[in-house]
């Protein structure tokens, strides 16, 4: 899995905080985290079979709601790239991957709304709480074995 | 005859860091205004280091930009060193050169390849240049790798290097591990002489600005590290000297500050300035690459910048070969720094410019008050500047056209909002006479 976020930018970092709950359930997932930058995220999920990505989102939705996207199958939503700090984002990278055939096979984005994206530390209490819900969904989804 | 008015306005400009706003107006065939926006007050981080540790500054500050956290370290570090009046060791100072240059081979990379290249080959963004180009694409994602894994060989696997520390480093890395990184160097400088033949060939806007270049220039390197600050009309001071000729001043419309030489002009900071001043100082093989591309020692249109960066991109590589070949490990790893009640300055030269850091002190090495000028606000007035001529000379082009103009000619910058904001919104408004 791979959580993507700024931890000083509050909200913006659940992807980060869903990674590190992550690594501490299940020790056997790989778990790799990055800023946000499209080209560091097309060698992060390089070779991988099934890949899950958690990303802070900015899309309206009430705060702590979780989105889940098959990324695989087509384009992310604009939307996506909303909360990323470089233009050069996730929605970007998916696109990037998909014309140059570096795809994994199972590529799933989960997006969960943020609340707060103003500059500091620390999650608001709406994420905080949706935290260990989402770490979950990424634990199941790798489980899988349809792929 | 009234007056006729004409308002450009662009909503999103796309590949350029965070959020912005651009607005431009223009009155009788003349351009009247031009205004970049900045929304978020940059001053967060300030704020945030003070009553900090002083050890702490590096690891704070290089979380508040994600392409060039080596660039806020190397400046934090500097500037706590000067405070103690500490100076590292050769070993030291190589290794950092190596990190920072990796840096430089990521970021000039991204915005080469991902942002800047497909503004003149007329493609939206870098995906539908994939799809026409693939192979160019995928080279540039091969040597911003090299770039990126020796950031992760010195600087550990996280998102912001880890093992920067003021003095030096936690842990120095084995020669075994750096090693490897001389054949994939050697790869990555053909890669960079073909990139600076590339975009040699793009088409470019004739327009030539008479910039004042400011950057760190030193007698025996191209600048990164270390060196005294220099300007292309007799500026020569020490870094500790930079307040007392450069301003900041808030704008109406921006939260952000736009820095100014205190006799109020404009200035460049960056790839051209850089390049002006320091030519000879590059290494001889990217000043061959220069030459072949048909720039002279001094460059002055701001759409060349991307030749520029493919030229420093040469040197980055080239001298990363040197410094890899030569490599040994400082031992320890870092000098001590004691806590000293005082004042540190710090400069160095991030991917976009000059990186202003000055921090004051108390005798436990706690930081009473910070200040950081990052390279994108000292640019934003010749940004406009920039604009102004660059719309006033395309008048004829029809809307879409001159909008787009507008966008690319901000994205010669690679401005790098985040530094001083999270979002930026750009837009160019344009209103017909009626």
């Amino acid at each position: 899995m791979i959580g993507i976020g700024n931890t000083m930018r509050r909200d913006d970092g659940a992807g980060l905080a869903v990674a590190e709950a992550v690594r501490a359930a299940r020790p056997e997932i790989e778990v790799l985290t990055t800023g946000g930058d499209g080209a560091a995220l097309l060698d992060a999920w390089a070779g991988a079979r099934r890949v899950v990505v958690i990303d802070a989102a900015r899309s309206g939705r009430p705060p702590g709601s979780i989105q889940r996207f098959d990324a695989a199958a087509s384009a992310l939503p604009r939307v996506m790239s909303s909360a990323s700090t470089h233009v050069f984002g996730l929605a970007d990278a998916v696109e990037l991957a998909r014309a140059l055939g570096a795809l994994p096979a199972g590529l799933i984005v989960y997006a969960v709304e943020g609340a707060d994206f103003t500059a500091g530390e620390g999650l608001s209490p709406q994420l905080m709480a949706a935290v260990p819900g989402v770490a979950d969904l990424v634990c199941a989804e790798l489980d899988r074995d349809d792929a | 005859m009234g007056t006729t008015r004409r308002t450009i306005k662009v909503d999103t400009l796309a590949r350029v860091e965070g959020e912005g706003a651009l607005y431009v107006r223009v009155t009788d065939g003349a351009v009247a205004e031009v205004r970049l926006k900045i929304y978020e007050p940059p001053r967060f981080f300030e704020a945030f280091l003070r009553g900090r540790r002083f050890t702490e500054a590096p690891d704070i500050t290089a979380r508040i930009c994600g392409i060039c956290p080596v660039a806020y370290q190397m400046s934090a570090c500097q500037a706590m060193e000067s405070a103690a009046g500490v100076t590292v060791d050769a070993r030291i100072r190589a290794l950092r050169r190596l990190l920072y240059l990796a840096e430089w081979i990521e970021s000039h990379t991204l915005h080469i390849y991902m942002l800047h290249a497909p503004d003149f080959l007329g493609f939206p963004g870098v995906v539908e240049m994939a799809g026409a180009h693939p192979e160019t694409v995928t080279r540039a994602l091969r040597l911003k790798k090299v770039g990126n894994d020796l950031m992760a060989a010195i600087g550990g696997r996280e998102i912001h290097p880890v093992n920067v520390r003021v003095g030096g480093f936690y842990r120095a890395p084995g020669r075994d591990e750096l090693a490897p990184f001389a054949a994939r160097l050697r790869e990555a400088r053909e890669i960079a002489v073909e990139t600076v033949r590339w975009v040699a060939g793009f088409e470019f806007p004739a327009i030539e600005r008479d910039y004042e270049f400011v950057a760190l220039t030193h007698p025996d390197e191209y600048a990164i590290l270390e060196g005294r600050l220099a300007g292309s009309r007799g500026l020569d001071i020490a870094v500790r000297e930079y307040e007392q000729e450069f301003t900041e001043e808030q704008r109406p419309y921006s939260n952000a500050l736009h820095s100014r030489r205190r006799s109020g002009e404009s200035y460049l900071v960056g790839p051209l300035a850089r390049y002006s001043l320091n030519f000879d100082r590059l290494t001889p093989l990217a000043q061959d690459a220069a030459r072949r591309a048909g720039l002279g020692p001094v460059c002055r249109n701001p759409f060349r910048s991307i030749i520029v960066r493919a030229v420093e991109l040469t040197h980055a590589c080239d001298e990363a070969l040197t410094l890899v070949q030569g490599y040994a490990p400082p031992d320890p790893p870092a000098v001590d720094v004691p806590a000293r009640a005082g004042t540190g300055w710090g400069c160095t030269e991030a991917p976009r410019g000059i990186l202003y850091h000055r921090y004051h002190l108390d005798a436990a090495g706690t930081i009473l008050a910070a200040k950081i000028v990052p390279p994108t606000s000292q640019n934003q007035a010749t940004i406009e500047d920039d604009l102004r001529d660059v719309v006033g000379a395309s008048l004829d082009l029809p809307d879409d056209r001159l909008t787009w103009r507008c966008e690319q000619t901000v994205r010669n910058y690679d401005p790098c909002i985040s530094c001083a904001t999270h979002f930026l919104t750009v837009r160019v408004d344009r209103e017909r006479p009626a």
